[in-house]
Formats: C-alpha cells, sequence, structure tokens
C-alpha cells in the first residue's frame, strides 16, 4: 500500500524529460514544489529573475552585439569553449558545426540561432575566436561572443555555466528559446543528431514563422491544464467545477484535503482556513480559492458539504469539493493526496499561484500567522 | 674481504656507467622515419599516406588536424585532464604493462598489443571489450599510418624536442649580420654568452642540463633546426626564416609592429616594437602639448626601408591624431643642412628626428642657425643626439624615447654583469647590447628553472605565457600571455635636465602595437 502511494507521488514528480538534458533553469517560472507546470524542480527552490536587459558582447568580427537581441524569439543553441583549450573544445566545436549542418534549414531562416560563448574573455580576441571557428568550415550562422570580462561572466552566471578556472567547464551546450529564459542542459559531446532531436521540439510544425511561436507561448500556458485537466467536481452548493478552468486558471489557491467525519486534524485545518478566509476578505474568490477536497467521497455528498462549509461560514470562493469516485480521486492523485484509507490523509496545504508557477507545502497546523504570511509570499511570487 | 668490496664496488660502477649509457644512446637516437611520420600523426594529425586521417566522434567526421593525439594526451602522452575528461596515459609502458590496466570506471583491460591498440585506435574498443569513453574520437588512416602511429608510440615517453638531451639544452644566438654591425659588437656579445653559459654550467646547469650556445647569423639560420630555442636582438629576417619550425625565440624587439600571439606563437620580444616606440612620440607629443589639432610638424629621416616605413607610421599616426599631414623629409649627412633649410620648420612645431645617430647634431645646430627652436623628438633605438654638446636653445626641446632606462635595473641585476664581466674579461663596450643579451639570458633561465626538468618547447611557450611581472634587474618587468608577446610595453621619455647637467626620465608612455 505504502509502496502504492510513493510510486504516485513518484509519477508527480517525474515527468519524462529528454534522456541527456535537465532543466537548466526556469526563470521567473522556477517552480519550488511538486507541481510546477513542468512538475520535475522539486530540488532546487531558487528563483532566478529574468535576465539582464542588456549585455553588450562583442561577436567574431569585432562588431558590438546585444546578447538579448541575438535571443530575442529564437530558438536557440548555446555552447561556451575557450580558444587554447585542448581537450573538450575542438570536439564540442565539430559537434556544434555538425549541428548547424543538421539544421540548417532553421539557421537560413533565422529561427535558430547558433551561439558560442567564450569563457576565457581576457584572451578571447574576436580575432582568436573567428580563427578558431574556421578551423570547423562552418560557414555564417554561427555567431561567437566575447566582450569585456564583466558582461561575459555575468551572461556566464546568469546561464549558470560559470565557473572560476576555464579548466574545470564542463562540455555543456544550452538549447532553449530565447526570451523564455529557460534551457535544457545537454552534453556538448552527444551526438549531433540527438541533440538536433531536441533542439526540434522548441518548433512547432514544418509551417514556421512568427505566429507559430505566440502559438507555442500559449500553449505552453496550457501546460497546467494538460496536467490538471478540468475533471468534473462538485461543491458544497451542488455546482459542477472543472479542476483547472473553474477551480485554479490564475488564481491563488489553498488546497487541502478532508472529510466531514474526521475529528482529528480536519477541524483544526478547517478552522485555519476560516481565520485565513476572514484575512483575505474580498480577494477571496477573485483571486484567491480555497480548495477542500473531501477524501471520503462517499460520505461527502453536497447536502453533507454545504452543512460542514456553513459550520465554519465558508464564503464563495472557498469550495468543498466532492464529485463521481474517479474524478475525486483523479483529483486527489494529480495534487499527491489521494488515499487508500480515509484517514490516511495529511494536514498539508499546497499553497500555489497559477500565474506564477510557484508553488508551496504548509503544514496546515501551524498558527494561522504563519500560514498567512506563506500565502501572502505565494501571492507576491516570492520565494522566502 | 677488501678484495671482494672493491671488485663489487667497481661492477657497481660499471653496471651504473652502463645503464646511464643506454638511456643517453636510447634518447639521443635520431627518430627512424616511420616514428617521424607517427610524430607528425601524434601532434598536427597528418599522415604519410594520400588518405587523409578523419577524426569520428558522436557521428561526426573531422579531419584529425583539428583533434590530433597531442590534443588531448599531450606531449608526454600522459593526458591533460579538463572538464570532467581524463585521458589516458598512453606511454608505452603504461599501455603494455604485463597486468593490464584499469580505466577510471574500474573497468580492467588486459595489456595491449600492437593489434589491440590498433583496433581500439580506430574503432575506440579496448582488448576488454569495453566501449572507450565518447570524448575519444576514432581515427580513420591507412594501415601504413596506424603503425607508423604505434611506432611513435612506442618511443612516446623519450621523445625529446630537437636541442634537448638529457645532459644538454641546445641554445642559438642570432647575432646581428657583420657587414651592418661594428666590428667587434659581435664577438663582445659572443664573450658575454661564453661567459654566462660557462657560469651556469659549472655549477650543474639547469636541472642537470649545460646551455650549449651556438652562434651564427640570420642567412645561416635555414639551415639550421637542431637548436632547442633561439635568442636573438632584432626580429629583422628571423621569425620568416624559423616560421613553421616552432622554436621558441626570444628577441629584444620587432622592427615592425609586434606580432601578437595568435600569428606567431613562438616569439617573445622583450621591448616594444620600433615602430611602437616610435609612435609613443607623438602620443607624448599630445601629452606634452606640443602638438594640438593642426599643429605643422616635420618628420626627417634617413632613407633606409625601416626608417622609411617607420616615418610614413608616424606621418599616418599623427594625422589619426591632428588632423594634419607633417611634412616628411629624407636626410643625408650630404643635404641635410640645405632640406632642413628648405623644409620651412617653424618654431616650436615638433620635429620627429629618424635618422642616424650622427646626424642629431648637426640637425640641431642647422635649426639653431635659422633660429628655429622647434621641438626634437627621437626614438632612441634607431637614432640620436648627444644630449651634452647641443646647443642651450634646445636643453628643454630635445625629448628621445627609449624602451628602458636606468631606473628599471636593480643593484643585483648590474651585480650579477659586473660579475661576469670581472670573472670572465668582458669588454666593456656595447653595455646596452650585453645587457639586453644577459637580460634575455636570464629570463630563459627563470623560465627553464619554473618548467623543471620535464622539459619541453610546448612547455616553455606554456610557462613563458605566465610569466606576470617578472623582473630579471635588467629589464624592465616583463608580463606576456597568449596574446600578449611584447614583456614591457612602457616607452621611457628622456630630456636634459640643465640644473643637474644630466639625463633625465620625464616620463613614461604605454605605447600600442596595434
Amino acid at each position: 500500500m505504502k509502496n502504492f502511494k510513493i510510486s504516485i507521488l513518484l509519477m508527480i514528480i517525474i515527468v519524462s524529460q529528454p534522456v541527456l538534458s535537465q532543466i537548466a533553469k526556469d526563470g521567473k517560472k522556477a517552480a519550488c514544489c511538486v507541481m510546477s507546470d513542468k512538475g520535475a524542480e522539486k530540488e532546487n527552490c531558487t528563483q532566478k529573475g529574468s535576465m539582464s536587459p542588456d549585455i553588450p558582447l562583442l561577436n567574431q568580427y569585432g562588431e558590438s552585439v546585444n546578447f538579448q537581441d541575438l535571443i530575442k524569439e529564437k530558438v536557440v543553441a548555446l555552447n561556451f569553449i575557450f580558444t587554447s583549450c585542448k581537450t573538450i573544445c575542438p570536439p564540442m566545436g565539430a559537434n556544434f558545426a555538425q549541428l548547424k549542418k543538421i539544421m540548417s534549414k532553421r539557421v537560413e531562416n533565422s529561427e535558430l540561432v547558433m551561439l558560442t560563448i567564450s569563457i576565457d574573455p581576457t584572451t578571447d580576441t574576436p580575432e582568436r575566436l573567428l580563427e578558431w571557428s574556421n578551423k570547423f568550415e562552418a560557414g555564417s550562422g554561427w555567431t561567437l561572443l566575447t566582450g569585456e570580462k564583466k558582461n561575459v561572466n555575468t551572461v556566464l552566471k546568469e546561464l549558470e555555466v560559470y565557473t572560476a578556472l576555464k579548466e574545470e567547464h564542463a562540455p555543456i551546450i544550452l538549447l532553449g528559446k530565447g526570451g523564455e529564459n529557460k534551457w535544457i542542459r545537454a552534453n556538448g559531446l552527444a551526438e549531433p543528431k540527438e541533440l538536433a532531436k531536441t533542439l526540434n521540439t522548441f518548433f512547432d510544425s514544418p509551417t514556421l514563422g512568427q505566429n507559430n511561436i505566440k502559438e507555442k507561448k500559449e500553449e505552453a500556458f496550457n501546460r497546467d491544464e494538460n496536467y490538471f485537466t478540468n475533471v468534473e467536481l462538485i461543491n458544497q452548493h451542488g455546482d459542477t467545477m472543472r479542476l483547472y478552468t473553474d477551480l485554479m486558471k490564475d488564481k491563488v489557491v489553498i488546497i487541502n484535503p478532508f472529510f466531514s467525519e474526521c475529528k482529528g486534524v480536519c477541524p483544526l485545518m478547517s478552522s485555519n482556513l476560516e481565520k485565513i478566509q476572514e484575512y483575505l476578505g474580498d480577494r477571496l474568490g477573485n483571486d484567491v480559492h480555497i480548495i477542500s477536497m473531501t477524501v471520503d467521497y462517499k460520505t461527502d455528498q453536497e447536502e453533507v458539504l454545504k452543512t460542514y462549509a456553513e459550520a465554519y461560514n465558508a464564503r464563495d470562493g472557498w469550495y468543498f469539493v466532492t464529485g463521481k469516485k474517479e474524478n475525486i480521486e483523479f483529483a486527489l492523485k494529480k495534487l499527491g493526496k489521494n488515499v487508500t484509507t480515509r484517514e490516511g490523509h495529511d494536514s498539508i496545504f499546497l499553497i500555489g499561484n497559477l500565474n506564477t508557477k510557484l508553488w508551496k507545502k504548509v503544514n496546515g497546523l501551524a498558527s494561522v500567522n504563519d500560514i498567512i504570511a506563506q500565502v501572502d509570499s505565494v501571492v507576491n511570487d516570492q520565494i522566502d | 674481504m677488501k678484495k671482494k668490496l672493491l671488485s663489487y664496488l667497481f661492477f657497481l660502477f660499471f653496471v651504473c656507467t652502463a645503464a646511464k649509457k643506454t638511456t643517453v644512446s636510447r634518447i639521443d637516437q635520431e627518430l627512424t622515419y616511420q616514428q617521424k611520420i607517427g610524430k607528425r600523426i601524434y601532434t598536427k594529425g597528418i599522415g604519410g599516406t594520400n588518405i587523409k586521417i578523419m577524426a569520428e566522434m558522436s557521428g561526426v567526421q573531422v579531419p584529425a588536424t583539428i583533434m590530433p593525439c597531442v590534443n588531448c594526451h599531450r606531449a608526454d602522452g600522459r593526458g591533460n585532464p579538463e572538464g570532467g575528461i581524463v585521458p589516458s596515459n598512453i606511454t608505452w609502458a603504461e599501455l603494455t604493462k604485463s597486468y593490464g590496466g584499469e580505466r577510471l570506471d574500474s573497468q580492467k583491460r588486459p595489456p595491449y598489443t600492437k593489434q589491440s591498440l590498433r583496433k581500439v585506435i580506430t574503432t575506440g574498443i579496448d582488448p576488454a571489450g569495453n566501449h572507450l569513453n565518447t570524448a575519444m574520437p576514432k581515427y580513420n588512416m591507412s594501415m601504413e599510418d596506424i603503425n607508423n602511429l604505434i611506432e611513435y608510440i612506442k618511443i612516446l615517453d623519450s621523445d625529446k624536442d630537437a636541442g634537448l638531451t638529457n645532459s644538454r639544452i641546445e641554445l642559438g644566438i642570432v647575432l646581428p649580420e657583420k657587414r651592418t654591425t661594428a666590428y667587434n659588437k659581435n664577438s663582445t656579445v659572443k664573450k658575454l654568452v661564453n661567459a654566462y653559459c660557462m657560469a651556469i654550467n659549472s655549477t650543474g646547469g639547469i636541472y642537470n642540463r649545460n646551455i650549449i650556445p651556438h652562434f651564427f647569423e640570420v642567412d645561416e639560420l635555414q639551415n639550421k633546426q637542431d637548436f632547442f630555442m633561439i635568442l636573438g636582438f632584432n626580429d629583422k629576417r628571423i621569425t620568416e626564416n624559423i616560421k613553421h619550425k616552432n622554436i621558441p625565440t626570444l628577441l629584444s624587439f620587432s622592427s615592425k609592429k609586434a606580432s601578437k600571439g595568435l600569428q606567431n606563437p613562438y616569439t617573445f620580444y622583450t621591448y616594444p616594437s620600433l615602430t611602437a616606440q616610435s609612435l609613443s612620440l607623438v602620443d607624448f607629443s599630445k601629452q606634452k602639448k606640443i602638438a594640438k589639432k593642426g599643429t605643422k610638424a616635420t618628420i626627417l629621416y634617413y632613407n633606409d626601408p625601416i626608417r622609411k616605413e617607420i616615418a610614413e607610421e608616424i606621418a599616418k599616426y599623427y594625422f589619426k591624431h591632428f588632423k594634419k599631414h607633417p611634412n616628411a623629409i629624407s636626410i643625408t649627412s650630404e643635404n641635410i643642412i640645405e632640406n632642413v633649410k628648405n623644409a620651412q620648420i617653424q618654431s616650436n612645431e615638433p620635429i620627429y628626428f629618424i635618422g642616424p645617430s650622427g646626424l642629431g647634431n648637426q640637425l640641431l645646430l642647422t635649426l639653431d642657425n635659422l633660429n628655429k627652436s622647434a621641438y626634437v623628438l627621437i626614438p632612441g633605438s634607431l637614432s640620436g643626439i648627444d644630449i651634452f654638446t647641443m646647443p642651450e636653445t634646445f636643453k628643454d626641446k630635445v625629448f628621445i624615447g627609449y624602451p628602458t632606462w636606468i631606473s628599471e635595473q636593480t643593484n643585483e641585476g648590474l651585480q650579477a654583469y659586473e660579475e661576469l664581466a670581472k670573472n670572465y674579461n668582458l669588454d666593456h663596450k656595447w653595455r646596452r647590447d650585453q645587457l639586453d643579451m644577459l637580460s634575455m639570458l636570464f629570463t630563459t633561465e627563470e623560465c627553464l628553472k619554473r618548467i623543471g626538468r620535464n622539459l619541453s618547447r610546448d612547455k616553455f611557450i606554456k610557462t613563458m605565457e605566465n610569466f606576470f611581472e617578472y623582473s630579471n634587474g635588467i629589464s624592465p618587468s616583463i608580463t606576456y600571455n597568449l596574446n600578449k608577446r611584447v614583456g614591457n610595453s612602457n616607452v621611457y621619455i628622456i630630456g636634459f635636465d640643465t640644473a643637474e647637467k644630466k639625463m633625465e626620465l620625464i616620463t613614461t608612455v604605454h605605447s600600442k602595437e596595434q
């Protein structure tokens, strides 16, 4: 039984990723909890600001360029070298050149940007970079960047590839989409064919263009919907509510499991929620939803929930939900709250901001002020 | 008993000397033809047959010239770890150990044989059937070439650069051409170098290697290959003669703008190029407000190839700064008076004098007679003036730019020279040249000492590239890096101190090569 629970949890945590890669950075959308849209950033709770807007660099022809302008709205392949590097940089260069060859159509259409950043900007003059890249006979469409050490280091740090000693840099290639600041870290020595496959996931269909990028963006926003789905649940008023669209979309949500006959932790959680409801005032229903999900759908039908809700003076925006067996179980499972016996439920509040993708787990039995502080931090998208 | 011990000792002595002899002779051996080709494959990725050697890695084929063995395994075969990749030690002894080897991931393999080595280089599968790390490319080459390569790997460990043995470092010293140099200058320099080498060899050399100097003129350089490294003064034709020979070279300065490390990684200069030294005088004119936008200027130059080119560079640089084309006039000892008269020089305009030193004071005299007290700026390495006998009116108007100055010399540095001079009876003439050469010898010594016993040309270059503000007490402190090949970029502007009646350092100007 326990195993089953764990495996379900694991299922939630692990969302399939390309074999060679891991998510490097999720920019502002970096999420803390198991239920972000990607679902994979469990371990990394640091929030990154978006990249500095203007970082002047030099390309291999000595022209001044702006890093953000180069990658704006483009799919990007980005690797890191220094020209006096003997062991891993030449193979990485050859790989990169081959990747460019495979992706030549995309490069020609300016949909894909191939960038190489020197991690030794004090030595690597534009002249050196040009000479280095010429060895691979890659032709145009490959921009090599150097610049003032301070500027280059800023970029490297923001991309999380900075190493104090240049010799210690790893053969990393970043694949991603400019502006989204979300990169897939891949092994720069991996087969270019495989890298190309990963790169292609950033493009939608053979018909390409600006519109596509926009659509892709919208679709990305709907990943929450894809995950949580619009499974139908029923609230204490007997209304049908879709899990994502009606209960969660664009809201900050506070979710807890409970059942009405629970005499232990549930009354404590519910009275905490009542105080939070008071604190939230008008924001409840507009910006914030409280969702108490029953783990005992058999007992907790509409009428029972209504009585229970009234006992805690629940207003609009605080929903006690039940539903068909398969529906409510599915919803609980998606939130990691499914149990085999009703007494097995936890007392943890999931507090999530569907706009910023920040999620936190909070002890539902903690003092109400502490919980409120956490609710505020999620509303304001603060990690700490 | 005694006899037995004696014979035993004698035996030991014999064994030791014999052993020593065999290693020495083995190392001194010339490479066979096969080994030579093998070495080229190892270091450059170029084979001896028509079949181009290709490296294949993660499905990509590139010429082996991009990824020759030496890149990762280093010249000594012991590997150059980087970015988490640790290339194997591929010296023959390591590969063929009778009990096999162990990989980083603890997988074991039997000892390599020629056959299994051929297989692993071409397919990436070792004799135990393990696949090598993907960072090791698979190499595609002709059977002949792979055999050449293996022949070289066999002796990789003991192969040394030319001019380097276990007991000697052969040093090439390029002397100035006799026809352009005063007759005893070369012999003076030669004496100094010999004295220095004798002194250092008498105390055990550097890591037990004696420094052996060989002297020759630049024309003889073409046929010489057996030096570990070369020292010389001016780069005139030296660099073009040793191009592609990959010999580390230390020179005083370049006549044209000095190349960066990228174009010629093997040459290191102590001082700025003659061009950069001369252009610094224009910078100084600006600093000192001798010239400003639109100021008229004159360049007087002697019409030989180097001086003419420098005069042209000054004219270009002057125009860039002051938007006025200087009046460039060529002079000789015959026409100097007439040409200066006709040059319509105005008082207080800058004159850049790029003529022979002998004409310097005549120029000042002529100007004095014409009542034109112009500023005279002189690159000290190309021409000069006798500052003590010049007319009064020019006392604070003559400036000479030198690539070094006595303030940069330390007592220790000078003492080292004086000691050599005393012990080895050195000439007292050509002191500047002797000191320049001694400075390069000291720098070489420092570099060799930093490297240690395990010496190679490659390491010499790398170590030189890490020199940071190294001072040998004779030259200004020098710094090199991957791009920088001019050790010290300062030009010292010297004027005349009328009160003290001596030469005086006015300021230093940071010269620019590019």
